[in-house]
């Protein structure tokens, strides 16, 4: 399977997992599309800087940076609030397997290994932060692009009168 | 206009908002919105981890205040979605305060999706995450036979008060057993799969990766007290994860 392939395929799967879960922590039904696309869009740039730059930290950096600029745009196309988007994108960045790792070196014995794991679950969760405040520090006018759902609807109703 | 009833509308919305998942900033935002529209000048919403503060001055009522201490912590973004909308119509002024505080009280008790849907659905987020993750196909079996298992769990222990790590501890607990016994039920070869990815797909939500950045964001806006108690809880809630993971490794591996 070629990259390009490989990261269609998992982004995909990113998207199925991210829109499954939203609805675990009950999204709004007619949003859980784009909660799912969140999910797919920071997969997607974690998987492409981790395979084809080799660079796992910045991937991350930039994945989380990207979807909460989705978030935030979905969330004034979509008139809510961006937490619901932000929150299921997030998940195929959380470092799960540090976490593992963490978990049984410890029951190994080996202290040593088990700091340096937890260290770089820190690493990953402030690089997932550092990401997140990059985006939001910029103002919410950068985000107004295009009409907003209700100014959509409202056009389609004035268009039939 | 009654600056009391403002009062507790505002703290009303501001409790559903905080213990359903919103973070502190937006919950101060919404709250001051309610506020603003008895006209008075002088409003101030103070939110924290578990702890909300509403004041309103004016001339002629004097000076209110209230607090109301939030303990219970879920995620249920159907409910933050409601009050936001809720606070921009009453501002806007397309409904009344009376009606604003009907719908505050429906949403209270607004319906979950039913609970073999959310089994359901948690147990496909974590077949999905598993090969994502690059797990082969006995993984993603394992993740979603364990995934619907948490999920039933989860969405019980959703409708109870509990201590908030419990359901963490309890979905690591339940991931580690439920993938070990599906890969000892199925005879599958333990080597050539990974057990750890069908672990980790199902403890994916659980594990506290929002409260982590929120907090990091608050301590570096400046709010010391919620960022770092959130720091705290992300950090409580990963150990106890983590714990729980560590139970049913210690028993099949070493």
């Amino acid at each position: 399977m070629s990259e390009i392939q490989y990261l269609m395929l998992s982004s995909t799967l990113a998207f199925i997992s991210c829109a499954a879960y939203a609805l675990v922590f009950n999204a709004p039904r007619r949003e859980l599309f784009y909660c799912g696309l969140c999910g797919a869009i920071s997969w997607f740039f974690f998987a492409a800087f981790r395979d084809c730059l080799n660079r796992p930290f910045w991937g991350t950096v930039a994945g989380s940076a990207a979807m909460t600029f989705a978030a935030r745009f979905f969330s004034y196309r979509r008139e809510c609030p961006s937490t619901i988007y932000h929150v299921p994108g997030i998940f195929p960045l959380v470092p799960g397997m540090l976490v593992y790792n963490t978990v049984t070196a410890m029951l190994d014995g080996d202290l040593l290994k088990m700091f340096g794991y937890a260290l770089s679950v820190l690493k990953y969760s402030g690089a997932i932060s550092i990401g997140t405040i990059l985006v939001l520090i910029l103002p919410y006018s950068v985000f107004r692009i295009g009409p907003t759902v209700s100014q959509i609807r409202a056009r389609k109703q004035a268009a039939k009168q | 206009m009654n600056s009391d009833r403002l009062l507790k509308l505002a703290l009303d919305a501001g409790e559903i908002m905080l213990a359903n998942g919103a973070e502190t900033p937006r919950v101060e935002d919404t709250m001051e919105r309610i506020l603003s529209i008895g006209g008075s000048m002088e409003i101030s919403a103070n939110a924290m981890n578990t702890l909300l503060v509403a004041s309103i001055h004016s001339e002629q009522t004097g000076s209110h205040a209230l607090s109301r201490a939030v303990r219970s912590r879920d995620y249920n973004f159907e409910k933050i979605a409601h009050v936001n909308s809720l606070s921009r119509a009453l501002v806007s002024g397309k409904i009344t305060l009376e009606q604003a505080e009907e719908e505050i009280e429906k949403i209270h008790h607004e319906p979950y999706f039913p609970l073999p849907l959310v089994a359901l659905s948690y147990g496909v987020g974590s077949w999905a995450i598993t090969l994502v993750f690059g797990g082969s196909n006995w993984d993603g079996a394992a993740a979603f036979f364990s995934g619907i298992l948490i999920g039933l769990m989860f969405a019980g222990l959703a409708r109870w008060k509990k201590p908030y790590f419990l359901s963490s501890f309890l979905g690591g607990i339940l991931a580690g057993f439920c993938a070990m016994l599906f890969y000892r039920t199925f005879g599958v070869d333990v080597e050539s799969n990974h057990y750890s990815l069908a672990t980790i797909g199902c403890i994916m939500p659980l594990l506290p990766g929002v409260t982590m950045t929120n907090g990091i964001r608050d301590v570096l806006e400046g709010n010391f007290i919620s960022g770092s108690a959130k720091m705290m809880e992300a950090l409580l809630t990963a150990v106890s994860t983590a714990c729980g993971m560590a139970i049913p490794l210690s028993i099949f591996h070493f």
